[in-house]
């Protein structure tokens, strides 16, 4: 039951949950909560890959994990910085407002 | 699986006994600071005041306001008092009985797990200044999470110069590694880490202060700009409970002090008799709880002793001041005990 | 059923059901409630995968860190703006065409479990796979490289969102003007 396959299906249904966020919503803030998302639906295979092999491939997983960790940190802070500066500009957060390059 | 049950039960009644105490001491004491005389009607010098007090709450109305989001107004004061509690049960509050080590869940990641619970307590904060659909409450709800975050950067820096030093994640472990001495420049002093590591003991105790949001750095409830800050709608057992959390924290954060830096449970860090029998055991209990509360009055004395940072002096000062100086100890740290300690274990 | 399965099995429907919930709220603040409870899952996810530190370390970055910034941002632009709401009408939480993708997503990206094993290889006791010193030891040894791209990521991440937030709020535009 609770196996490589099982945590690759849990895996694949965070990344759809994800993509589904980051297509059909408009909310700026919900579409970055999505590509969170996505990224652990990653971080999630690598670290079942980890297991499964173990050893020092197995921990190359783990670091994968963890540096996608500090990546995602560092998007969401230069994402969320962009949504106050755009929020700032155009009073919304809503990405159909995003289409024009005029300032 | 008994005697995990009869520890949790413990620290459970310790911690929700310790809070009217508390209560108390930092009435008396504040009153005390102001040369005033603080609660004296209620029993022999007041001391039946916090009893009265919970009374009072108990049977108050509980009111919510119109246009609050009801669901998480009524989860916030639960989510701002549970997850102290929780933390509580990594740090050992004695050596051992027998074999039984006296903390609740010796886990290997301890002190990370410590961190990472008492942390999660900004949610009930930010919940409940989000939901209660006032102005003032929702700028202590931004305040604290603005604040929360940028404090524990400087708490988790200071942190890393004493697992450098300790060489082990493990509280138990932490504690163990702070028997014997060192000596200073010939002057043999205890192992423990506040010695070794004064920098950092300043530097997470002002980041202690900060993120259990007391005084000097109350700025999420600050009463002077903001009524009460977060909790500013809430009234009866919910206020309490935020009230309630808010202390327990604090006795968490001692703890984690006092586990961290001031020896834990070591009465006497040079000679550590250690047989684990029940006297032994039992007294290095009170050990680690007057040492706790030590620290807490500390936490009280600076209350009503400081006055009150400005929000941006706040924030200078956190990732300003703080945060460089517990890099450079990070850094120092390693200089020092980088040569010393070789290679990995 | 052990008690490993079971755990997994709370642990993934937090996660499917916490991330499900997220990307259909209307409100960003329950969506940031219903990640937050979705990240939890992946850290008790880690822990049953033997990556104790991993475990920590999710629940203290997502839940600790990334989501109390979310929040923050959230409750700063409901402060600005005066009104708890920030949905606009045409923010619909179902949408066909892209349920039908992720579908296609899922699908695809679930492929390769049909061919991988069923069944865990045991974990030989105390070699310290996933504990705080063997992944330290990993990082610190065979990934030194990427450790330190990423140190530089987070800098210029930390100088970009300094330069991008906080720079001061231009000019009210004219009438009419974009």
């Amino acid at each position: 039951m609770f196996s490589l396959r099982a945590c690759l299906v849990v895996s694949a249904a965070l990344l759809a949950t994800g993509v589904y966020g980051v297509v059909a919503r408009r909310n700026i803030i919900i579409v970055l909560l999505s590509v969170e998302v996505m990224l652990n639906g990653a971080a999630l295979a690598f670290a079942a890959f980890g297991r499964q092999w173990l050893g020092a491939a197995g921990h190359a997983g783990q670091v994968v994990v963890l540096l996608t960790m500090a990546v995602a940190a560092a998007e969401a802070g230069v994402g969320l910085a962009l949504l106050l500066a755009f929020e700032r500009h155009r009073r919304c957060v809503d990405s159909d407002d995003a289409r024009t390059l005029r300032g | 699986m008994g005697a995990t049950l009869a520890k949790s039960l413990f620290v459970l009644l310790a911690l929700l006994h310790l809070v009217p105490v508390l209560v108390y001491l930092e009435r008396k004491l504040s009153a005390w600071i102001q040369d005033r005389r603080g609660p004296n009607r209620v029993g022999p010098w007041g001391v039946l005041q916090p009893v009265a007090d919970a009374v009072k709450l108990l049977f108050k109305e509980e009111v919510i306001p119109a246009g609050a989001d009801r669901g998480l107004y009524r989860w916030a004061p639960a989510l701002a008092f549970v997850p102290p509690m929780l933390a509580f049960a990594a740090i050992p509050f004695g050596n051992r009985i027998g074999t039984e080590s006296l903390v609740v869940s010796d886990i290997p990641v301890g002190v990370l797990f410590v961190l990472t619970i008492g942390s999660l307590s900004v949610y009930g904060i930010a919940f409940g200044g989000w939901a209660s659909n006032n102005k003032w409450a929702l700028l202590g709800g931004v305040r604290s999470s603005a604040q929360m975050v940028s404090y524990e950067v400087a708490l988790g820096l200071a942190l890393v110069s004493v697992l450098m030093v300790s060489g082990n994640v493990g509280m138990q472990e932490i504690v163990r590694r702070q028997t014997g001495s060192f000596s200073l420049a010939g002057v043999p002093l205890p192992a423990w880490n506040v010695f070794q590591q004064p920098v950092a003991f300043v530097v997470f105790m002002a980041a202690a202060f900060a993120e259990n949001n007391r005084l000097p750095f109350d700025l999420p409830e600050c009463e002077t700009e903001l009524v009460a800050g977060y909790h500013t709608e809430y009234s009866s057992m919910r206020f309490a409970l935020f009230f309630m959390g808010e202390y327990v924290a604090m006795i968490t954060m001692s703890g984690l002090a006092v586990t961290l830096f001031l020896g834990g449970w070591h009465l006497d860090p040079f000679t550590d008799p250690d047989s684990g029998t029940w006297a032994q055991g039992a007294i290095s209990v009170l050990v680690f709880g007057a040492k706790t509360l030590a620290v807490l009055l500390v936490y009280i004395w600076v209350r009503w002793t400081l006055p009150r940072f400005r929000y941006d002096q706040l924030m200078g000062l956190g990732w300003k001041g703080l945060v460089p100086l517990a890099l450079a100890n990070v850094a120092a740290t390693a200089l020092i005990w980088g040569p010393e300690a070789g290679t990995m274990p | 059923m052990t008690a490993a399965d079971l755990s997994f099995l709370a642990a993934a429907a937090a996660m499917v059901g916490g991330a499900a919930l997220a990307v259909t709220r209307r409100s960003a603040v329950y969506a940031a409630l219903s990640v937050v409870v979705s990240f939890m899952g992946v850290g008790v996810a880690y822990f049953l995968l033997a990556a104790e530190f991993l475990g920590i370390a999710q629940v203290f970055i997502y839940a600790g860190a990334i989501i109390v910034l979310f929040l923050f941002v959230i409750m700063l632009l409901d402060l600005r703006r005066g009104v708890p709401d920030l949905v606009r009408g045409n923010d619909r939480p179902f949408h066909l065409p892209a349920l039908l993708l992720a579908l296609a997503v899922f699908l695809l990206a679930a492929l390769p479990a049909t061919v991988c094993p069923g069944e865990w290889p045991p974990l030989a006791p105390d070699d310290g796979f996933g504990s705080t010193g063997g992944l330290g030891r990993a990082v610190y040894s065979g990934h030194t490289l990427a450790f330190e791209v990423v140190g530089l990521v987070l800098l210029a991440a930390v100088v970009g969102s300094v330069a991008v937030a906080g720079a001061r709020p231009p000019r009210e535009a004219p009438p009419g003007g974009a």
